[in-house]
């Protein structure tokens, strides 16, 4: 199957046969060369970790859209943007993207909130900062993910709050 | 010498005194919070308490807690480390009245070396160049009108604040304002002084960061340490220390120094500081003091052989420093990457985080300290520091190189961290060749710039396939089948069936 992989200006060709054996070190062209590879380690989530590349350990991350696509791949820890344009012949068919974002917002990692800047019942624009958020002695703002009118806000100045806790809604 | 030390710390400073007392044949005792009871420096102490956790706050800074614990274990002397109560005056006073010595530096009655606005006069009126700036002040108006008179961009900093904390740069009046009441909540939280006071500076877009370790003990005996360059930081904190800077010249490096004695003897300074510069290319002005011992002692410690912690110790026990300048005779460099837990690419976010995999660096020249390991979680509450990795050579592009290869062979599974821009930041051209300033990772774009220049075809054609392979993975499933059978092949199937009926018994 041909895949056309856009990264910024350049574009790269990259085939890898139907028959693709990922339980062996096999084969993939991108443009005019040839490289070996072989998946070596998955994450628990099943993503790739470490690939074998020409003999060579890369260590990897690939970065996904909504829709499943990749968007990002990260090789040795510096990141390179990604985007597949055109594929031929494939069975895949990536789910449509969702119609509604949801609008509440709950803590990405334990922390205190130190600050928060919007009253409950106000309207907001995606975007705006609502409330601060700090960890590891830094101080995190917190977004609007849409515009619309703030529904709740579940947490005080000062409260202590853990990663998944709801901070607040936009409805 | 003392018998018996309370170090009063967590974490890398935590372990290293524990080593460094216990070298000095003392008792090293130690305290803990509940997470970090599997930490380095818990267990090799030769005794370690666990705090009490109150409501809300740090147990490392509960200063009553601690206190009562040194009292009740007789100790002769507390050892704070840095950030916590290192530079706490109550701490310090609290211990006094119980005749427990806080092994901090000792100076001429009537001084504060953490009230910067005081010494910065002080080594006004001994002559050093200081930036223009204001004395402490907590009058928002006035404020206002000594920045316009400075110029805008000025730097705020909380007059107690240390390692970044209570520190901002604003860049126009309409937002003096809100970044003062920032100062202000931000020393609340983890500055234990009140009421809250702030001074104002200059603030040069195009500095690189000096400091001058320096020893000076009761009989009065000095070393002055080569001079540290700590310009490369994030949120006014350190990630690259080298040791001596390649900015300096001979001359005014000798001018520094002497500046440096003159302060330390005028100030009747008895222990273990750092004199800190700022240096614009043209003139150094004199900062502040660091009275306690920075992160990145260890760098001066690989540099010049002398063993910082342990001196530090001895000689606030009253006893003469064991070495003299002319001991310290080296023309190496040595250079320190601090790593941290962050996201770098959104501008360094925490990154907390079980930690997978550990794979620290070793070689000749090469030296690291950490003090996590494979399984630990990097929590949210402090520091994301978690490792330090060291190398020294005969000059700095050496010194660069081995540092290449280094983090090349550094590997933390698990979190995000620092490492790839340090990586990048190592074979980036302007760092090589000294032409950078304090701002050189300060935005996306100078960020995304030092990871260009790293970029190959090579490696962008790699990353295109890997894309094209993880979508390629992902629609056809083809690898679970592929895996399956290569599993059967192996026999596994016959280990999985074996496990599955075990797991019925």
């Amino acid at each position: 199957m041909k895949y056309q992989v856009i990264q910024g200006d350049a574009k790269h060709s990259v085939n890898i046969e139907g028959k693709y054996d990922f339980a062996k070190t096999s084969p993939i062209e991108v443009d005019k060369n040839t490289y070996d590879v072989k998946i070596e380690e998955t994450d628990l989530s099943g993503s790739m970790k470490t690939v074998m590349i020409n003999h060579r350990i890369y260590r990897v991350s690939v970065k996904k859209r909504g829709d499943g696509f990749p968007e990002e791949v990260i090789l040795k820890g510096v990141p390179y943007k990604v985007d597949i344009d055109r594929i031929e012949s494939t069975r895949y068919r990536p789910p449509a993207s969702p119609k509604n974002i949801p609008g509440d917002v709950s803590a990405s990692m334990p922390g205190q909130v130190i600050n928060v800047l919007v009253n409950e019942g106000e309207s907001v624009e995606e975007g705006q900062a609502i409330l601060i958020l700090e960890a590891m002695k830094m101080e995190n703002e917190i977004l609007a993910p849409k515009a619309g009118k703030l529904k709740s806000i579940a947490s005080k100045e000062g409260t202590l709050v853990m990663k998944g806790d709801l901070l607040f809604e936009v409805e | 010498m003392f018998s018996k030390i309370l170090i009063a710390n967590r974490g890398l400073i935590q372990a290293n005194c524990v080593r460094a007392v216990k070298e000095l044949g003392a008792r090293a005792i130690t305290i803990y919070a509940p997470n970090d009871k599997n930490s380095a420096g818990v267990r090799n102490a030769d005794e370690a308490y666990e705090l009490e956790v109150k409501a809300s706050g740090i147990p490392y800074l509960d200063i009553e807690q601690i206190v009562d614990l040194a009292v009740k274990l007789k100790v002769d002397a507390v050892h704070p480390g840095y950030g916590f109560l290192a530079q706490n005056a109550d701490f310090n006073a609290k211990l006094k009245e119980k005749k427990i010595c806080l092994i901090t530096p000792k100076h001429l009655e009537g001084y504060d070396l953490a009230d910067k606005p005081q010494i910065r006069s002080f080594a006004q009126t001994l002559g050093l160049p200081i930036l223009p700036g204001t004395d402490t002040c907590n009058d928002l108006e006035s404020l206002k009108k000594s920045a316009a008179e400075i110029g805008y961009p000025i730097v705020m900093k909380a007059a107690e604040g240390y390692g970044g904390i209570g520190l901002r740069v604003i860049d126009r009046e309409s937002v003096l304002e809100a970044n003062y009441r920032n100062v202000l909540s931000q020393a609340d939280r983890h500055l234990l002084h009140a009421p809250h006071e702030v001074y104002l500076e200059k603030y040069f877009t195009k500095a690189k960061h000096i400091e001058f370790p320096v020893a000076r003990d009761a009989q009065g005996n000095m070393v002055v340490f080569p001079e540290r360059e700590c310009t490369i930081q994030r949120r006014y904190q350190k990630l690259v220390t080298e040791t001596p800077s390649s900015c300096l010249t001979d001359a005014l490096r000798g001018k520094l120094k002497s500046a440096v004695e003159l302060l330390m003897n005028q100030l009747a300074i008895q222990g273990f500081v750092s004199v800190e510069f700022l240096y614009d290319g043209d003139q150094a002005y004199f900062l502040e003091i660091n009275s306690y011992i920075q992160p990145s002692h260890a760098v001066s410690a690989l540099l010049t052989g002398v063993d910082m912690l342990r001196e530090q110790v001895s000689i606030a026990s009253d006893a003469p420093l064991s070495f003299s300048s002319k001991d310290i005779t080296n023309d190496d460099v040595a250079m320190g990457v601090f790593v941290s837990a962050e996201d770098t690419d959104r501008n360094f976010t925490p990154s907390p985080g079980k930690i997978e995999r550990l794979d620290l660096p070793y070689g000749d020249g090469v030296y690291s300290l950490t003090n996590v390991s494979a399984g630990d979680t990097v929590g949210t509450f402090y520091d994301p520091i978690v490792a330090l990795v060291m190398a020294k050579e005969i000059s700095r592009s050496k010194v660069i190189s081995k540092m290449r290869t280094a983090l090349d062979a550094l590997h933390i599974d698990g979190i995000k961290t620092s490492i790839p821009l340090m990586r990048a930041l190592m074979r980036y051209p302007a760092f090589s060749k000294g032409e950078y300033d304090s701002e050189i990772l300060a935005t996306k774009e100078s960020r995304d710039a030092i990871f260009d220049n790293i970029r190959t075809p090579e490696e962008s054609e790699i990353a295109a396939m890997i894309a094209a392979l993880s979508l390629h993975r992902d629609s056809s499933k083809q690898h679970l089948l592929d895996e399956a059978r290569e599993n059967s092949k192996k026999g596994k199937v016959w280990e999985m069936a074996a496990e599955w009926f075990n797991r019925q018994k």
